[in-house]
């Protein structure tokens, strides 16, 4: 369930991450770049709760971003 | 011949007037001095060349008492430079740069980089580049002195500051991070624009929490059965409705799957059977966020730091209602004047002080407990009324500008 304080989030997106952006029941996904430490300050309540939210995928997403692949040897060594 | 090729001969006619005017050359002869004034030259006796040395020997005495003077001229030049820019329009942050650069101790060029520099290095190199760029969206007057000292100023600061930052702390913060704690934000309010500043975000305040509509009760049967009968562009309207809603991904694959196994039902080639596809490929564009949403983040995006800064150095200030000459205050401006006096009395005593000058304290603080209950014409005064709002201005600066940053 999407709360108003996320969608506030999702809407000052850049319009290019915007229309790309994928919301499932089960998945979130963001084409752009988040600063972990926003994510933090701005959903702290949800990101500290037991169940995952859409807003601790995204904390974790930012803490840990996915380097693009760009060589063959970055596809042999990716994690 | 050319005209291009005669220039040299006719250059009091020249047409690139610039030229007369930078090197005082009336006319062309010094392009043409006449074989005698050269043979004269040549015919200078010993005694005649010993007065030239003589009077070049006076000529750089004085020159050298220039280079003397050189250092105190130069920061004069330079604060008359910055005093001029000064004298532009310019937003208080970079008012406040300016003037830490005046106030500096430009004690010669030495005394400048040893001294000077430590007590302002951090507040200025943490904002060079805002400086610049700054400096570089506004027209200089037309004295080429002041900027290019300007440019002299920022190209040593750009030295001195090469150390400043480290990679290490650029990675840990933004520039816009970096001008937060090096300027603390600054609310400019004082009495004569308090009153209004109050009405304008109290206004915006009002049109922000407006502006969405509740979400409306949503029935996937209801939904499915009114875009089965009807034409292709009424299910795509339709479809495009719920946009207003933001449903939440739930209702949306409820909504797939019924479509799904309505599909399996239908006959293919049908027109049922178009529209539901019809609609399932127009559900998969649907942004989940409303426009209006976007819409109303991005005009309304800085405005609970306005409205907090605001209230916070409320009970600093003095409320009037500025009126045309002659004319009266209305009794709802009166009623609204009352609201407020009211709300900075109870400030002035309520605990209402977060971290002064930090940007983003208020990000989620919740005015309408805050703010006074309005009327329903108080209300709508204050929407009918004309407030410039700078509700979407990072700081005060123009939104083209806040992107480089």
């Amino acid at each position: 369930m999407t709360s108003n304080k996320l969608n506030d989030f999702l809407a000052l997106l850049p319009i290019e991450a915007l229309s790309r952006l994928q919301l499932e029941p089960h998945k979130i996904a963001l084409y752009t770049t988040l600063d972990s430490v926003d994510v933090l300050n701005t959903f702290s309540e949800e990101i500290n709760t037991p169940t995952l939210t859409y807003e601790k995928c995204m904390y974790i997403a930012a803490k840990h971003p996915i380097q693009p692949l760009k060589t063959y040897n970055d596809l042999l060594t990716c994690k | 011949m050319a005209i291009a090729a005669q220039r040299f001969r006719f250059l009091d006619q020249e047409t690139n007037v610039p030229i007369v005017d930078f090197n005082k050359i009336s006319d062309n002869f010094a392009y043409n001095i006449p074989e005698e004034t050269l043979t004269e030259l040549q015919q200078v006796t010993n005694e005649d060349a010993k007065e030239v040395l003589n009077k070049l020997q006076a000529n750089l005495q004085s020159v050298t008492e220039q280079l003397n003077e050189f250092p105190s001229k130069l920061n004069e030049e330079i604060n008359n430079a910055l005093s001029s820019i000064r004298n532009l329009d310019l937003p208080t942050t970079i008012r406040d740069a300016l003037n830490s650069l005046t106030d500096l101790d430009l004690d010669g060029l030495k005394g400048f980089i040893k001294n000077a520099l430590n007590l302002g290095k951090a507040v200025l190199c943490g904002n060079l580049g805002f400086l610049k760029l700054f400096l570089l969206g506004f027209s200089l007057n037309k004295n080429i002195l002041s900027g290019l000292l300007i440019a002299l100023l920022l190209s040593w600061l750009d030295r001195i500051c090469s150390s400043q930052v480290t990679p290490q702390s650029r990675q840990k913060s933004t520039r816009r991070e970096l001008t937060h704690t090096l300027f603390p934000y600054k609310q400019n309010i004082h009495n004569d624009n308090a009153f209004r500043l109050m009405q304008t975000y109290h206004a915006d305040h009002i049109r922000k929490s407006r502006a969405l509509p509740p979400p409306r009760p949503f029935d996937t049967t209801n939904f499915l059965s009114s875009i089965v009968n009807v034409n292709t562009r009424q299910v795509r309207l339709s479809v495009q409705d719920l946009i207003k809603d933001e449903l939440p991904p739930i209702t949306r694959e409820n909504i797939r799957r019924e479509i799904s196994s309505s599909l399996r039902t239908t006959t293919r080639g049908s027109q049922q059977h178009s529209n539901l596809l019809i609609a399932r490929r127009e559900l998969n564009r649907l942004p989940p966020v409303s426009p209006e949403r976007i819409r109303n983040e991005r005009r309304y995006r800085h405005l609970p730091e306005k409205l907090g800064h605001t209230l916070v150095n409320l009970p600093n200030v003095e409320l009037r209602i500025n009126t045309p000459i002659g004319s009266a205050p209305n009794p709802i401006q009166i009623s609204l004047y009352n609201k407020y006096q009211n709300l900075r009395d109870s400030l002035q005593t309520r605990e209402f002080r977060p971290v002064p000058g930090e940007f983003g304290t208020f990000r989620h603080h919740n005015f309408t407990q805050t703010l006074p209950a309005l009327t329903p014409e108080e209300e709508q005064y204050l929407l009918n009324e004309k407030l410039n709002s700078d509700s979407h201005r990072w700081r005060d600066l123009h939104p083209t500008s806040e992107v480089f940053i």
